[in-house]
């Protein structure tokens, strides 16, 4: 159905568009040289062609676990790719093509006729490899170690825009096919108790193929002094019917991936943009269904805003954003795997949550000069949830699903923000902020109460060869309920050398660090003696830090048509996490330790460009990339590897 | 698979067809932009100059006969007859009328060269001026991503349309999706440093786009994301995660963010913190016991806790603990 209904818009494009030509070509005979400013039409000159192609081979070889070429299909392929633009006015062709294997694929084209006639494709595909996670504990079972897990991901985006010949009414079509098809590890709980099950945990290959489409219809026009917009979108979530997994022990296994169906409704209305004042709205009523548990959510939107400029250098714009959502669930079949002690058919899930929220903002942005702005906003937010209180109840042992915090019904939460930029210079400019969020009732504990931002970005020149940027951002979090404290820096330094001549070069660094710590509460076994099972942990400090570097730099040499490019990077990460106190020190004892991280990926490439005559050229491209897992934790299962390709490539302009 | 809203949907073509007819009219007659007031003479140029034409100006020297057929060959080149009362887009529409610049023409270097100081001054505008060069003409021949421009961050901090397009040359003047990245990080180095972490979305690797989730022209939401909801925009992707599920994680998978970082991360699936330190923030860390049986069970959350977003079929205890 919808492979017919591209079909035949691409056809009604293609049709329209051959019918203008024809009148154009007509007209363009006694047309004049080029456009004139009083009777602007179709000039009658053709840019010439250009682009380039190449075509080679890559050669592509691992060592170790596929992580170290995540994106990366893991086998040599013929590459080849072109940029095209043909531009006979008033028609416009451009497509490119970046093959680097069959799996791993970029593409573009697109075809205008004047503004009546836009056609865009967009599609690429990608080979993601994901780790083999090991299982741990005592009883367990890999029914197939050392398996490759992998999606193939192809994206297909296809727009149509018809416009009214010298009227603003457009019609719009847009589609998307996205497709991840692939063998991916299901890992799962298999039983409570060792007699019913051999093994706890089982893990093994699921192939999958889901496919998520989306089709856009509209239509858009100006009406007067309002332009309106009223779009209808159709989402779809197919996952092909996979509904259960085989398993050795228990039979079949439900593991159930929904259908989706999304249906939304858009309104747009907005001012024209006169510059002093503007306004626009926009409502959204949609609709979205899960065709196996019939689970539904219906939602609504508004959004409105005012932007005024009442002055020279001073603007306000006032902003609302409603959304409310409507959630509900039906009851799902009893689980087949273990019977229950008291047999149900049917099992009603926890009502959902739903909402109501309202936001308002206030922004305004003053240049006193040209070289100095300022901009303060401030937003207060209303949410109300239902059914919230129901997700507070407590669970088997009478301990509350969430420790230390509930979850609320009402929400309040103001936001002000602050910035300042100014270029004072032509060799220097600056931009800082700061942000403050206050949440009355916090609804989980990893959210925080008091939100403290500030950003800096600093840019100097300070000789024409030489530029340089400083940035450092800043957050940090409290939640004196949950007594969660938490802060995350930023800072990174970037230069880019052109001493002239030959040679480029840059480099960059920055650095990652997120300090937290919280109350933690941990279980006691039920052998423990009465009168507190649980165990309450305060200030489980967490860590992650990494550097992350770059350098790039090219070369032309003068004598011979050579240029030499070269990039390298690296990045180290770090982390730990500790539970346990003994003796007021942390260990690594217990479950901390699995959460210990210490990473290192490197990488870097070399391509050296010769160029041959008459737009003939030989390109030769080295890559590398080596990761390092040093802590090599079970349960991430074999990471260390190296990725290294050779790239041969013939060339051509014209 | 139209369903749903349609009385919504059947209200609103209806309303557009009223306005159409009503507004037919009015589209004819040409609309000029009238500088009312300081900020919007700062975009109308010299009052005191008029409006000669490409040609004439093209005629007194060559130097931008290029650039010409670059413009033309847009999709703002030579598109609409000149008794459509819209307006019309060449060299004079963003610089201002040049009969100025082209009598005061002189030779600089042996080459001719017109008077550029009488043009208006682009370069130094205030930065929402310069955005005003282009809404004038875009506001009265829609540009659909323009909806949100006046109230979104880029214009609130000074992004005008200049520093992403290059007005002058490309089919269609976007930005390519190879070159987007390139573009952003120069305001966001942080984020490049962010996509160059061992885990993250494949935007270096050329296939995911900051556009994929951002709209730079504006957008209802914070960060100028796309989509109604975090979860709808991560669902255009990951739409399997998305539910609504029977059995919800509570509402904490409607902002993704609660758990991941979307650009990059020291950890594994983008988490903001490794597992299984995550769970422990709002779970009680139940297995971190010395018997036997937990002892067994001693793992990482989602190893048994595997439709950690949600599911649609009960637990082995006919519960919601996404262990299927």
């Amino acid at each position: 159905m919808k492979n017919i209904l591209i079909a035949l818009l691409v056809l009604t494009a293609v049709l329209m568009g051959g019918r203008v030509f024809a009148d154009d070509n007509s007209a363009q005979n006694g047309g004049q040289n080029g456009a004139d400013n009083g009777a602007q039409g179709s000039p009658d000159y053709s840019l010439p062609p250009e682009g380039n192609a190449w075509l080679g081979y890559n050669f592509f070889d691992l060592q170790g676990s596929r992580k170290a070429a995540e994106y990366e299909y893991p086998y040599g392929s013929v590459v080849g790719g072109f940029n095209m633009l043909y531009v006979p006015l008033p028609t416009r062709w451009e497509a490119n093509l970046d093959w680097v294997n069959p799996k791993s694929w970029d593409a573009n084209f697109s075809f205008a006729y004047k503004d009546m006639v836009k056609v865009d494709y967009t599609g690429w595909a990608l080979w993601r490899n994901y780790n083999h996670y090991g299982l741990i504990g005592v009883k367990y079972l890999d029914t197939e170690p050392g398996g490759n897990y992998f999606t193939d991901d192809r994206d297909n985006r296809l727009s149509l825009v018809l416009k009214w010949p010298d009227r603003p009414y457009h019609v719009f079509v847009k589609m998307r096919h996205f497709e991840k098809e692939g063998t991916m590890q299901a890992r799962f709980y298999n039983a409570v108790d060792p007699v019913v099950s051999n093994h706890f945990k089982e893990s093994l290959a699921r192939d999958i193929d889901w496919v998520t489409t989306k089709l856009d219809v509209g239509i858009n026009g100006h009406f007067g002094p309002v332009e309106a917009e009223y779009s209808h979108t159709a989402k779809t979530f197919d996952p092909h019917g996979e509904v259960e997994i085989p398993i050795l022990e228990r039979g079949l296994y439900p593991s159930h991936v929904p259908q989706y169906d999304d249906n939304l409704d858009t309104v747009k209305l907005h001012t024209d943009y006169t510059g002093r004042i503007v306004a626009d709205s926009t409502f959204i009523n949609g609709e979205r269904r899960n065709e196996h548990s019939q689970a539904d959510l219906k939602y609504r939107r508004a959004y409105g805003d005012v932007v005024l400029i009442p002055a020279n250098g001073l603007t306000v714009a006032i902003r609302y954003r409603g959304n409310w959502t409507d959630e509900t669930v039906q009851a799902v079949p009893a689980g087949t795997v273990t019977p229950p002690a008291i047999p149900i058919s049917t099992v009603t899930p926890t009502s959902p949550i739903s909402y109501r929220s309202n936001r308002a903002e206030l922004s305004v942005r003053y240049n006193p000069v040209n070289m100095l702005a300022f901009n303060v906003e401030y937003s207060y937010e209303n949410l109300q949830r239902y059914n919230a209180s129901i997700w507070n109840a407590t669970i088997a042992n009478g301990s509350p699903v969430i420790p230390y915090q509930s979850i609320p019904s009402q929400q309040n939460i103001h936001k002000i923000t602050a910035g300042v930029t100014s270029d004072p210079a032509r060799w220097i400019n600056f931009r800082g902020g700061v942000e403050y969020t206050y949440t009355g009732e916090p609804a989980y504990p990893v959210n925080p109460k008091n939100s403290y931002k500030a950003r800096v970005d600093a840019n100097i020149v300070p000789m024409p060869e030489l530029s340089a940027n400083a940035h450092y951002r800043l957050t940090v979090n409290d939640n004196d309920t949950s007594e969660m404290h938490s802060n995350y820096n930023n800072p990174g330094v970037g230069l880019v050398w052109t001493p002239g001549g030959p040679f480029t070069m840059s480099v960059n660094y920055d650095y990652f660090r997120y300090n937290l710590k919280r109350d933690i509460m941990l279980a006691r076994p039920a052998s423990e003696p009465a009168p507190n099972p649980r165990l309450p942990v305060e200030r489980a400090p967490y860590a992650d830090q990494s550097h992350v570097y770059s350098i790039s730099g090219d070369y032309a040499f003068a004598v011979i048509p050579l240029v030499l490019d070269a990039e390298f990077h690296q990045s180290f990460g770090s982390g730990e996490f500790r539970i346990v106190e003994t003796a007021g020190a942390y260990t690594t004892t217990g479950l901390g330790e699995l959460a210990d991280l210490a990473e290192r990926e490197t990488g870097g490439s070399m391509t050296a460009k010769y160029a041959l005559h008459k737009g003939w050229g030989l390109s030769a491209t080295y890559g590398i990339n080596n990761y390092v897992d040093f802590k090599n934790k079970p349960q991430d299962g074999p990471q260390n590897g190296t990725a290294q390709t050779v790239m041969m490539l013939a060339t051509k302009k014209w | 698979m139209f369903r749903g809203g349609g009385r919504a949907a059947l209200l609103a073509v209806f309303l557009a067809a009223v306005a159409v007819v009503a507004g037919c009219a009015s589209m004819q007659e040409n609309e000029p932009i009238i500088p009312v007031s300081e900020y919007e003479k700062l975009i109308v140029g010299r009052l005191d100059a008029n409006y000669v034409g490409d040609q004439a100006c093209l005629a007194k020297c060559h130097a931008h006969d290029q650039l010409k057929k670059w413009f033309d060959a847009s999709t703002m080149g030579a598109q609409l007859s000149s008794d459509s009362g819209l307006p019309l887009v060449n060299c004079e529409s963003c610089h201002g009328p040049g009969s100025l610049a082209i009598a005061n023409i002189k030779v600089v270097n042996g080459r001719p060269t017109c008077d550029y100081s009488t043009f208006i001054d682009l370069k130094h505008l205030p930065k929402q001026a310069q955005s005003l060069i282009c809404l004038k003409c875009h506001t009265q021949n829609a540009t659909f991503g323009l909806h949100y421009w006046n109230t979104s961050e880029h214009n609130l901090s000074g992004v005008s349309c200049f520093d992403c397009h290059n007005v002058h040359k490309g089919t269609d003047l976007k930005v390519g999706r190879k070159d987007v990245a390139a573009l952003c990080y120069k305001c966001h180095p942080e984020i490049k440093a962010q996509f160059s972490l061992p885990n993250h979305h494949p935007v270096n690797e050329g296939r995911v786009t900051c556009l994929d989730c951002h709209d730079p022209m504006g957008s209802p939401n914070r960060h100028m994301l796309k989509d109604g909801s975090m979860k709808e925009l991560c669902g255009n992707c990951h739409a399997e995660k998305t539910g609504p599920f029977a059995f919800e994680h509570g509402d904490v998978t409607e902002n993704c963010l609660n758990c991941h970082r979307p650009h990059g991360s020291v950890n594994q699936h983008l988490l903001k913190v490794r597992l299984p330190y995550l769970c422990y923030q709002c779970h009680e860390a139940q297995h971190e016991v010395t018997d036997n049986i937990n002892q067994q069970q001693r793992t990482i959350c989602t190893d048994c806790h595997t439709e950690i977003h949600g599911s649609d079929t009960p637990d082995l205890g006919n519960g919601g603990a996404f262990t299927r």
